[in-house]
């Protein structure tokens, strides 16, 4: 059986800066991944052309072992559905209330009646925990909350992969473990997640398998208490003392 | 003094015709009203087209830059006498075209209202350009990651947090506008300036073009009061798309 996700050998350019050098990656129906690394090194960028925000300069993303990368139209919006994403930034719809920022894109992209959206939202909202601020603008919200929003919202698409893009690093520390929370309860029910974060504890309790990249390539993968307690790579030694021990 | 005051404030003379006067207010009102609403829907269509990034789009995108640029850089009058002045004379157009006498407006009307939509449409462009280009671009990535396809995510989420933030400024625009149907006059169209000149060249008093002026600001006084405070009041409420509370 293929796996949900893999990703070969990709390649992207900003102009004459070489971000991803060439990046495998594969992501087993069920299995949390976590990638980890320093600023700059590329994890943002992997994620969104993974969903195709932006477009690989090479090598493929396959998703249920069919390939992605030269979807357009249609057919790239039916795949991006499938995919869910969470941004650091939350960019949760500021004109709309909570529940309806759960509720338009079930509206929109799968033609749901207003009925069974909003039953679906309340019910992933309470799901996150925010059962009482369905009617609250998101502005109104703290960052935590927003960002559990966020995520309820990229469920309600009942998408067959999450990609997280540091997801608390905008957050206050006493506002962390909610949303943490959130995302262990996802994984524990079997979610397909592909997680970048500098949560270490988080990549250490959750994941089946974390990988450390720099400078656009990874430059050690492993199961979490391997890389975390004896990584056989300098820089990934090095990188984990900075974070752990700051 | 008190010729002074007659000359401007002569409340027979606005009394005697104030029918007409008003009559002339009515046709200002009705071409801004139709020009504004020709002008915003297609300000919005060519800031779409200045704002897309399909590469299909580009020879347009072009196009509508230098259309914005030409029609910022001439006068209106000019571009009311080249349309008035011409296109009756243009054969192969239809004749609804050449000679538009739609809704019981003569054409005059219609060459009037297509200037200031041309010019003003400019204009908007600009406007709405700027409003859209105050949406964080992580609103269209996060409509676009749930599956919507670009227009759908222009539409329910880029375009209406945009308009709000462009209300203002349309209106001030639409201030703009409505003072400048009067040069539409040389036309031909008996607005309320022309109304008002026409009085002062029977009766040599200006009282007539004082009563247009009040009837002006009965409708620009309170539109730009408006502005200035919806403006005040979104200045301090601002940026509240993500970030924590
Ligand atoms: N749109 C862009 N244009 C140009 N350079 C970019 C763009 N997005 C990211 N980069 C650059 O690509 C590199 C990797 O960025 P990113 O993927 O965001 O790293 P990370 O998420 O690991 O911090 C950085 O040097 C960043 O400046
Ligand atoms: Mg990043």
């Amino acid at each position: 059986m293929s796996p949900k996700l893999r990703i070969e050998g990709l390649q992207k350019r900003y102009g004459r800066l070489h971000v991803l050098r060439g990046v495998d990656l594969t992501v087993p129906a069920g299995a949390v991944i976590s990638v980890i690394g320093p600023s700059g090194s590329g994890k943002s960028t992997l994620l969104r052309c993974v969903n195709r925000l932006e477009e690989a300069d090479g090598g493929d993303i396959l998703l249920d072992g069919q390939s992605i990368r030269e979807l357009r139209g249609p057919a790239l919006d039916l795949v991006r559905r499938r995919i869910g994403m969470v941004f650091q930034q939350f960019n949760l719809f500021p004109h709309r209330t909570v529940l309806d920022n759960v509720v338009l894109a079930q509206q929109v992209v799968n033609r749901t009646g207003r009925d069974e959206a909003v039953a679906a939202a309340t019910d992933l909202l309470r799901q996150v925990g925010l059962t009482e601020k369905l009617d609250e603008y998101p502005g109104r919200l703290s960052g935590g909350q927003q960002q559990r929003v966020a995520i309820a919202r990229a469920l309600a698409m009942r998408p067959e992969v999450m990609l997280f893009d540091e997801v608390t690093s905008a957050l206050d520390p006493e506002l962390v473990t909610d949303v943490l929370d959130v995302m262990r309860e996802l994984a524990r029910q079997g979610m397909t997640m592909l997680v970048v974060t500098h949560e270490m504890s988080f990549a250490r309790d959750v994941s089946d398998e974390v990988l450390f990249m720099d400078g656009g390539v990874v430059v050690e993968r492993g199961d979490p208490a391997t890389v975390f307690t004896a990584p056989a790579q300098e820089r990934t030694a090095r990188f984990l003392d900075r974070i752990l021990n700051p | 003094m008190d010729v002074f005051f007659r000359q401007y404030f002569d409340l027979g003379v606005m009394w005697t015709h104030f029918p007409k006067v008003l009559a002339g207010f009515w046709i200002t009102v009705e071409l801004s009203l139709i020009a504004g609403a020709l002008s915003m829907v297609w300000g919005l269509a060519l800031a779409l087209v200045r704002g897309s990034r399909a590469r299909a789009l580009a020879p347009a995108r072009v196009l509508t830059v230098a259309y914005i640029d030409v029609f910022r850089g001439i006068p209106l009058l000019l571009v009311v006498l080249v349309i008035s002045g011409s296109l009756p004379f243009i054969e192969f157009l239809p004749r609804w075209v050449r000679a538009p006498e739609l809704f019981g407006q003569p054409d005059v009307f219609w060459f009037g209202a297509a200037a200031l939509t041309v010019t003003y449409g400019a204009y908007l462009a600009e406007v709405f350009r700027a409003g859209l280009e105050a949406v964080p671009r992580g609103q269209l990535e996060a409509s676009r990651s749930l599956g919507m396809s670009h227009s759908e995510a222009m539409r329910h989420v880029v375009l209406p947090q945009a308009v709000r933030s462009v209300v203002p400024p349309l209106l001030n625009d639409f201030i703009a506008l409505m003072k400048d149907t009067s040069l539409v006059q040389v036309i031909g169209i008996v607005e309320v300036v022309r109304a008002g000149r026409e009085v002062q060249g029977e009766t040599f008093n200006s009282s007539a073009l004082t009563l247009g002026a009040l009837l002006f600001l009965v409708v620009t006084l309170p539109l730009a009061r408006f502005v200035d405070r919806s403006m005040a009041r979104n200045r301090p409420a601002g940026a509240s798309t993500g970030g924590p509370a």
